[in-house]
């Protein structure tokens, strides 16, 4: 497991430097990086969350809704990381109907005309919704991730988290902003 | 003076406090340093794993930031640390070893520790180390050291000396109040009969008794001590007894010598009175005898025969004897009563009117004189000339059946008194009877023998006596005698 573990985060590591050579020359560098480094806490996250009951899928589904920023990235990490001893499968959609199994939704880019929409699909049930735009947290995804002065940081929304059914490490609780909702 | 001295001479008292508060210091002093040595190891002990305890927690908060590679929330992890107050400083290593945050931020990264050794926690000159992995989820994150100091501990310690020593001052003194009360039960009849034993010797007064105590060694100690004192008393009493006895005994014998010595003289003065008045008394009639016998010698002389004239001759003769038989009497009585005029008188004149006195004795003699010079003795002048006319007249009469009669006259002078004697070449006498020399009509030697009345040693010995000094003579019979007399020094002033 350790050495599994190993090789997996030296992987990752290789992947951000490669990326990091070859966005080097490109304007869209920064983004890269962001993302690269996002793709990376994604995989992180999941260390840190128990999923309830059994999972009837063969796959661990992540399922990213909107624009894909991460070209690749996701593919690469996943591919040779299990995910609660399940390959990852991950899908790009654009409805909330493709819902379906899905453990992890990220929420890409600036969605807010749909939020609402996928908030009332996912709330309730164990899914762990991830986005990246400031107030979206307080709106009800359960982890909102920003970038503050190059750091990726995250919000917990504690509501959104129990209705979710989903167990986090107290440890992932500590080192984010906790949102209060009142509902 | 001795070590071993200065500890005797402490008394009773002082000892057994000094023995209570030695033992006293010496077993709360052993018992507080061992309370002290556990109680400072289990406080450290209990910082170490207080310490480790909180590098677990802090480790479990450096999860997340290691997971994320996130070296600015492992700092702020990290300064948690600050809430520990004895956390000097603290290192968050990568798992690779890398360093990946410190406590405070200012720490100086080029001063990483390296002595961790392996082991989790160690305490080194005041410093607690804690090696701390960071573990999640089976897999080692990365590693925590802290090093924090032991001020705190330290301070406990102190405080603790302070309280322990304080504690040991009171006990002590606790320990002397109560010793120097309770060591009364054994000092204080030890004191009580050292007192009495000092007061007994100063007043030598035996009649008083120690009342009984325990049955412990003073107890025995004090009944033998009564003991004692009932034996001195006892003894005192007998001795008392004694004394008195002989005191009595005493008193009696001086009263008898008294009386005895007080008849003598009485005796002996109405002895002197009666010699005297009867020597006076004789010499009238020997005085007719003699006038009659020398009328009848001028007046008829020539009428008588021969024998007639042989008889009156027998008269006048035994006449002359009797007149100097009194006259010696009489000259004893006076000697007896005479007074005393001492002089300075000079031993070599007395010799000299001596031998002219007894110059008729001496004609017809071959007498061979030998006289030492001699020294001048403090005396009554006329009496020592009779002494040696005595003395002297002796050793004439005495060596008159030697063909060469040698004397000799000499003196030695002994510590506070001259010897003087008077040696000749004589019929001597026998010692047996040398106690008898010197009495009054007491004669070793028939009137055939040699003429006497038996009166003039009895005399010598007189107006010695009446001088202070002494008489004595040795002799042997055909080998001549020794009369020697002392009398004592000139004392001068």
């Amino acid at each position: 497991m350790k050495e599994y573990c190993m090789r997996n985060i030296k992987t990752l590591i290789t992947i951000v430097f490669l990326s990091v050579g070859i966005a080097y020359g490109e304007n869209s560098f920064a983004q890269s990086r962001e993302y690269l480094l996002k793709a990376g806490f994604l995989e992180k996250f999941t260390h840190f969350i128990e999923w309830p009951g059994t999972v009837s899928s063969e796959t661990f589904r992540i399922a990213v809704i909107g624009e894909n920023k991460f070209g690749n990235a996701l593919e690469d990490i996943f591919s040779k990381v299990k995910i609660k001893d399940k390959t990852a499968e991950i899908v790009y959609i654009s409805s909330v109907d493709e819902l379906k199994d899905c453990m992890i939704l990220f929420i890409s880019g600036k969605m807010d005309n749909k939020l609402d929409d996928i908030l009332n699909h996912t709330t309730g049930k164990p899914i762990l919704t991830i986005s990246e735009n400031s107030g979206y947290g307080k709106k009800g995804t359960i982890i909102n991730m920003l970038l503050v002065n190059d750091y990726i940081r995250y919000e917990i929304n504690r509501n959104a988290l129990s209705k979710s059914g989903l167990k986090m490490s107290s440890l992932l609780l500590d080192s984010a902003t906790i949102i209060k909702t009142d509902e | 003076m001795n070590k071993l001295q200065f500890i005797k001479d402490i008394s009773i008292r002082n000892k057994i406090i000094a023995i209570v508060l030695f033992i006293s210091f010496t077993v709360i002093s052993v018992g507080f340093t061992y309370i002290a040595t556990r109680d400072i190891k289990h406080s450290r002990n209990e910082a170490r794993s207080r310490l480790l305890l909180d590098a677990t927690l802090i480790g479990d908060y450096c999860i997340v930031p290691l997971t994320f590679d996130d070296k600015q929330q492992a700092a702020e992890t990290l300064s948690r640390l600050k809430f520990i107050e004895s956390v000097e400083a603290g290192y968050l290593f990568d798992e690779n070893g890398e360093l990946f945050a410190t406590y405070p931020d200012s720490l100086d990264s080029t001063n990483i520790p390296t002595e961790i050794n392996g082991q989790k926690a160690i305490y080194k000159d005041g410093y607690f180390y804690i090696t701390e992995p960071v573990i999640f989820q089976g897999k080692e994150l990365g590693t925590l050291f802290i090093r924090a100091n032991s001020k705190e501990l330290q301070a406990e310690k102190q405080q603790l000396i302070i309280v322990m020593l304080l504690l040991i001052v009171g006990l002590i003194i606790l320990s002397y109040v109560l010793a120097s009360k309770i060591q009364r039960l054994i000092s204080d009849p030890i004191l009580k009969l050292a007192e009495l034993t000092a007061t007994i010797s100063t007043n030598q007064d035996f009649s008083v008794q120690l009342k009984p105590q325990g049955k412990d060694e003073v107890g025995i100690l004090y009944q033998q001590f009564n003991n004692l004192l009932v034996k001195l008393r006892k003894r005192e009493e007998e001795r008392d007894k004694a004394e008195e006895e002989i005191r009595e005994l005493n008193i009696s014998l001086e009263k008898k010598v008294a009386e005895r010595t007080a008849s003598l003289e009485a005796a002996n003065k109405e002895m002197e009175a009666f010699s005297y008045s009867v020597s006076h008394d004789l010499r009238a009639p020997l005085r007719h005898i003699n006038g009659f016998v020398e009328l009848l010698v001028k007046r008829n002389g020539d009428q008588l025969n021969e024998k007639g004239q042989h008889y009156l001759n027998s008269i006048s003769e035994a006449s002359n004897q009797m007149g100097a038989l009194i006259d010696n009497l009489l000259q004893f009585s006076r000697t007896g009563r005479a007074e005393m005029r001492l002089t300075k008188v000079d031993m070599n004149k007395q010799i000299e009117d001596a031998l002219t006195i007894l110059k008729r004795d001496t004609t017809g003699r071959k007498i061979e004189w030998k006289i030492d010079s001699l020294p001048v003795v403090l005396a009554d002048h006329a009496l020592i000339r009779q002494v040696w006319v005595n003395l002297i007249a002796n050793a004439i009469k005495y060596t008159g059946q030697r063909e060469t009669a040698i004397i000799e006259i000499g003196a030695t002078g002994e510590n506070k008194e001259f010897v003087f004697y008077i040696r000749d070449n004589g019929a001597g006498f026998n010692m047996n009877y040398a106690h008898k020399l010197f009495g009054v009509f007491q004669r070793l030697h028939s009137n055939d023998e040699f003429e006497g009345i038996g009166i003039g040693l009895a005399n010598v010995k007189q107006i010695i006596k009446k001088h202070n000094g002494q008489v004595w003579a040795e002799g042997e019979i055909d080998k001549g005698a020794t009369f020697y007399f002392s009398l004592p020094k000139i004392q001068e002033d």
